[in-house]
């Protein structure tokens, strides 16, 4: 659909036959909760028989267990122990490798063919249509203006922090604003303190979703093609560089929508601190090695430019779900997660690059953890089931399918080693397997080297890290329990914002 | 065996029954699937494209003008980190080489220890290919680290040479391809490309037990074949390396700020006294320093300071006229000469520090400022004499800067 370049409409038309078809089309994608997880379980399921199958198929081809290989006994000094050379026929580990390259270049050719896909038919186009008429030509050769936008609720604590960062950065914003929602303490006193703009929401219950809204409804009034909008957490603070780098990739790439943040974990806490400090290092190096394609725009820190904010605005309960007008759906539990499949299936373009790092507040006890995974699992689950199966959806749906056969695999692995070591007459050596893991070792503490020994020292004694792996599919599995006994998603204790 | 029979809990035949051992496939190939999904999430990714580009590509939908970048893209690699990414380049290719090559043997093979040994050191050189990439390790550290593995690796296949079949022989004479196309570009490990061919063919002759002619013919092939790849590779991943280094040489222009060099200045200076001297005016020479560039390449790294240094020289382009020599005198000096008077260094000096200010990047939260110290002579005095005068006046202003702002 080409927008109309003569006269785009001030208002959306509201008779305009795509609405009402847009609507029947989320109508018609909307999985209802319960078969929601049924679809995952299923899929898992299926997964879980087929590699069975495949298991079975293995082990008669190869006469697996048939010839025992046998047991070495080896004297080092005054001790004995026993060795066993056993490891799998040269064909095998062949078609192993070859199943393991296969599995790796069929990962990263869906996504990266899905988003070719995408930039083919780039929806957000269309929409400027919608938008206010203006003179783009000149506009546009303007470097980008930044307002930083950051909401905070009760947030005296560590807002001082987060302004002084903004004052630290190389290329300062144009302005800052922030937006104070139900705040009791003395979060607006200190930002006037700072100098900064302070935006006060009026009756707002809707959580950040809607003091967002409704600060953003004033702010991007006024705004153009070469305003960016900065939207952090009040308990974040940016790596110096974070605005000028974004509003350069702003400026080279017309079509950007969104610069992401590379979220690290900000210190202390002990060992729960770790292990989220470690699962984020590792995040950000996938990052880096998918060059900078982003998961999730995160709420902890993202550059929009103002025009993909008005498009999602605009496009809401037409092409996407949620209210129209409204920049951020405030029936999402995670609202950064929402706003990241909104623009992609919006076709915009995001990126989030190695500069673009940010350092935020960790959940300090494992009850603060579990509720907060909880939302975040919940949400995204729920933000999927609204979007359906789409191509900028099926990378996520993925991932989830992969988390549920995650817990399968994982605890298969356990139990197969708990057998394996109540089983055995006596400690046996198996140089092959050893090798095997100390694989997965090098490559857990290769990715968390930057973290510091505390990180590389967790990761090498791998067992602690496989029970907080396990912990977060506990979440997971109550997760598809809640949803399918439809109980109720609560937001999570109070002041905490969401990460992916 | 003489290994005590007392498992702990269940019997040991529990490890050889049928429904375990399909449980251990089961669990087997979760561990593939998960080392592969792995895999894709260390090696690197093609870069991001711009849908623009793609849909320009492809021939789908309009053109439009607006997608094309306004502002020239700026290479912000220096040649040091190229280099990096050389190295990180050639352990990725050799593990690659080795990796598949052991496959190979060990698929015609019976599964022969000594090639599982080689994957192993297949996928420990790309391991070191990422982290190599990943940590930013200094070119002196990564070269060494190549130059030690290649030669550990050619050791290791000359012994596993020296006892298994010919055959494997041919491992050294693909390394030597390959490392010697890597290894040209720089000087110090053309031995290790000589030591690889000079093995083979020691090699070859001993286990012929006669010296013959045919296992130097594919050594010369391959040297042939190195050459031939070092130029194909010089022509794409270190051609900034060269550009920096012959415009180096040439000494004319900066290749960071586009600037003229210290060289260029010394070099073109005299036409422009020639000129003055032709027109009876005086020759100004005016350095512009950066105030604490030290403490922002400290701060925020050297990327950053660099484009600081680029943001300085283009505001001075910007404000000098155009018949105005420009160049980089030292690190963050700038010297620019020029013909005129007192009053054409005034404006000049007012001119550059408001240009300055425009420009969004700061150093945290002092601004960017520049220092500036002037001299002013008869064409007859020679360039370099009136720089070191503007330095002498540079370093009071400088100063007397510092004490009003300690008073």
């Amino acid at each position: 659909m080409e927008p109309d370049k003569e006269s785009p409409p001030l208002d959306p038309p509201k008779n305009d036959p795509r609405r009402g078809e847009g609507r029947r089309e989320i109508e018609r994608l909307r999985v209802d909760r319960v078969g929601l997880g049924q679809l995952v379980v299923m899929l898992v399921a299926g997964m879980v028989l087929s590699v069975a199958a495949i298991s079975v198929a293995v082990v008669r081809s190869f006469a697996l267990g048939a010839n025992p290989s046998p047991i070495l006994t080896v004297h080092i000094g005054p001790w004995t122990t026993y060795v066993s050379e056993q490891m799998p026929v040269a064909a095998l580990v062949i078609v192993a490798l070859a199943g393991m390259a296969g599995v790796a270049a069929a990962a990263v050719s869906l996504e990266v063919g899905t988003t070719l896909l995408l930039s083919l038919n780039p929806r957000r186009r269309s929409l400027a249509a919608y938008r206010r008429v203006r003179d783009e030509s000149q506009a546009s050769l303007e470097p980008v203006r930044v307002t930083v936008v950051i909401p905070a609720h009760n947030e005296e604590d560590t807002l001082p922090a987060t302004l002084e960062g903004l004052e630290n950065q190389t290329r300062r914003p144009d302005r800052t604003i922030v937006v104070a929602d139900n705040s009791t303490d003395r979060t607006v006193e200190i930002a006037r303190e700072h100098g900064v703009e302070v935006f006060e929401t009026v009756s707002n219950w809707k959580k950040k979703a809607g003091a967002l809204n409704q600060a953003l409804s004033v702010i991007l009034s006024d705004k153009g093609p070469s305003d960016a909008i900065l939207l952090m957490d009040a308990d974040t603070v940016l790596s110096p560089r974070f605005i000028e780098v974004a509003a350069c990739g702003l400026d080279e790439d017309p079509e950007l929508a969104a610069v992401g943040a590379r979220f690290s974990g900000a210190e202390g806490h002990g060992m729960i601190g770790q292990f989220q400090r470690n699962e984020f290092l590792r995040y950000s190096a996938q990052i880096s090695a998918r060059r900078g394609r982003v998961f999730v725009l995160t709420g902890t820190a993202t550059m929009f430019r103002a025009d993909a904010l008005l498009d999602i605005a605009a496009a809401r309960g037409v092409y996407i779900p949620g209210q129209s007008g409204q920049v951020y759906d405030t029936a999402a539990l995670t609202e950064d997660n929402e706003i990241t499949l909104a623009l992609k299936s919006l076709g915009g373009e995001m990126i989030s690059p190695d500069e673009c790092g940010d350092v935020t507040e960790i959940m300090p006890t494992w009850r603060a953890l579990w509720v907060q995974r909880q939302r975040w699992q919940r949400g995204a689950l729920e933000n999927l089931s609204q979007y359906g199966v789409t191509a900028s959806t099926v990378r996520y749906w993925g991932q989830q399918f992969g988390i549920g056969y995650g817990v399968v695999a994982l605890n298969s692995s356990i139990a197969f080693m708990v057998i394996t070591a109540i089983s055995v007459d006596a400690w046996i050596w198996f140089p092959f397997w050893m090798a095997v893991t100390a694989m997965f070792v090098i490559e857990r503490t290769i990715t968390v080297w930057h973290g510091g020994w505390r990180a590389r020292l967790l990761s090498v004694v791998l067992i602690p890290e496989i029970c907080y792996a396990v912990f977060l599919q506990a979440v997971f599995v109550k997760c598809l329990f809640d949803i399918t006994l439809q109980r109720t998603a609560k937001w999570g204790h109070a002041g905490e914002v969401s990460k992916p | 065996m003489t290994y005590i029979v007392a498992s702990i809990l269940l019997p040991q035949s529990t490890l050889t029954s049928p429904w375990f051992i399909v449980f251990a496939a089961f669990v087997g190939v979760n561990t593939i699937i998960y080392m592969g999904l792995t895999l894709s999430k260390l090696i690197p990714w093609p870069r991001q494209a711009q849908p623009q580009r793609v849909r320009t590509l492809l021939g789908v939908g309009a053109r439009d003008d607006a997608a094309e970048p306004i502002v020239p893209r700026v290479s912000r690699e220096t040649p040091a980190e190229s280099g990096v990414h050389d190295i990180a380049g050639a352990f990725g290719w050799l593990g690659g080489v080795v990796l598949l090559l052991s496959s190979v043997f060990a698929f015609l093979g019976r599964g022969n220890l000594s090639d599982f040994l080689a994957m192993g050191i297949g996928l420990v050189f790309l391991t070191i290919a990422q982290v190599i990439s990943r940590t930013k390790m200094p070119t002196r550290r990564a070269t060494w680290l190549w130059a030690l593995s290649v030669s550990a690796l050619a050791v290791a296949i000359a012994l596993n040479a020296s006892q298994g079949g010919l055959e494997r022989l041919g491992y050294l004479l693909v390394l030597a391809v390959v490392v010697g196309a890597v290894s040209f570009t720089w000087p110090s490990f053309v031995f290790a490309t000589v030591f690889l061919l000079g093995s083979y063919v020691g090699l070859g002759a001993r286990m012929t037990s006669v010296f013959n002619p045919a296992w130097i013919a594919p050594a010369i092939a391959a040297a042939i074949a190195g050459a031939l790849l070092l130029v194909v590779r010089r022509r794409s991943l270190s051609i900034l390396k060269d550009v920096d280094r012959l415009e180096n040489q040439l000494g004319s222009t900066d290749v960071l700020t586009g600037a003229l060099t210290r060289q260029g200045l010394i070099t073109l200076g005299p036409s422009v006294r020639r000129a003055a001297q032709r027109t009876s005016q005086s020759v100004f020479v005016m350095i512009v320093d950066i105030d604490d560039l030290a403490s922002a390449n400290r701060n925020y790294g050297m990327g950053y300071g660099d484009d600081l240094l680029r943001t300085v020289a283009e505001a001075i382009r910007t404000a000098a006229r155009d018949a105005d020599l420009l160049g980089r005198w030292s690190g963050d000096e700038f010297a620019v000469i020029g013909m005129g008077a007192e009053d054409s260094i005034k404006a000049l000096s007012e001119r550059i520090p408001r240009i300055i200010g425009e420009s969004p990047l700061t150093l945290g939260k002092t601004p960017l400022r520049v220092n500036i110290g002037t001299a002013i002579g008869s064409p007859e005095n020679h360039v370099e004499v009136l720089v070191e005068q503007a330095l002498d006046d540079l370093r009071r202003v400088a100063g007397s800067a510092g004490e009003v702002e300690t008073a």
